[in-house]
């Protein structure tokens, strides 16, 4: 897979949408802090950023997802 | 499509919810469960299981998301100075609804059979209440509570069709107090990486 979802824990409000809306169910809320996503998991769909209501969510391309 | 769960059908009950209260004010108070049961969660669990699975209002917010012109909000609706302020707004307003409900019983001011939209519409409701069927102020507790769950549910209504579906989740003060609950409960604990 090439590309990656990256919450941003800042902002995120631990809503769960991105975990409801995600097909691969890579995404969690870790401790109702924020959500958390399973790298090995997550197929870079970004149907999980098109649904965050804050708006948090960014798809990087795995090379430079760290 | 993820399998259905029962809880994905709370949103019936937050209709439900609203229905009864046209008809009689008392089943108000029914809704302290959608006050009491996240911070529950939140303060034993530690999660926020309440916003993720079984918040009906969320989910009446996601399942009229059909109606929705679906944009970005602006940033500042996360912001953690609007979050918490709309916290602190929200949380004085309460606190006023029960200073109300405490001169009533205190026998200083005389029940209201009205409730206030946006702090500032009142609308007679009178109907929903036969004076006298319980104390002045449970009665007097069940109007202004109710009225507080329509009107964030009417402002909830607004940034749904405005913004994206649940954008109303993004500063809810339920969600903001239990995010803040679940990261104190959290700290000590090891960040995840
Ligand atoms: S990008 Fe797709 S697979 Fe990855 S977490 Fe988001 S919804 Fe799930
Ligand atoms: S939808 Fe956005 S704000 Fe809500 S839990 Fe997911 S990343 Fe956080
Ligand atoms: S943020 Fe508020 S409305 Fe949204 S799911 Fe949580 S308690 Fe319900």
């Amino acid at each position: 897979m090439k590309r990656l979802a990256a919450p941003d824990r800042k902002v995120c409000v631990a809503c769960g949408v991105c975990m409801k809306a995600c097909p691969k169910n890579a995404i969690s809320i870790y401790k109702g802090c924020y959500a958390l996503v399973e790298e090995a998991t997550c197929v870079g769909c970004g149907l999980c950023a098109k649904v965050c209501p804050a708006g948090c969510i960014v798809i990087h391309e795995r090379s430079e997802a760290k | 499509m993820k399998q259905k769960h029962w809880y994905d059908y709370l949103w019936i009950w937050t209709i439900l919810f609203f229905a009864l209260g046209f008809f009689n004010i008392l089943f108000a108070w029914l809704g302290m469960n959608d006050f009491l049961v996240p911070l529950v969660i939140a303060i034993v669990g530690g999660n926020k299981a309440f916003c993720n699975r079984y918040c009906g209002r969320g989910q009446l917010f996601a399942v009229c998301g059909k109606c929705s012109l679906k944009k970005q909000a602006p940033t500042w609706i996360a912001a953690k100075w609007f979050r918490y302020g709309f916290l602190v707004f929200f949380l004085s307003m309460f606190g006023n609804m029960i200073f109300q409900t405490y001169l009533v019983a205190a026998g200083a001011a005389n029940l209201k059979e009205a409730i206030k939209l946006l702090w500032m519409f009142r609308v007679p409701w009178g109907w929903t209440y036969t004076a006298g069927t319980v104390a002045d102020w449970i009665a007097q507790f069940s109007f202004g509570f109710y009225s507080l769950m329509l009107t964030s549910t009417m402002i909830g209504f607004i940034v749904n069709f405005l913004f994206k579906p649940r954008t109303w989740c993004s500063f809810c003060p339920m969600g903001t107090m239990t995010q803040i609950l679940c990261k104190i409960k959290a700290k000590g604990v090891h960040d995840h990486v």
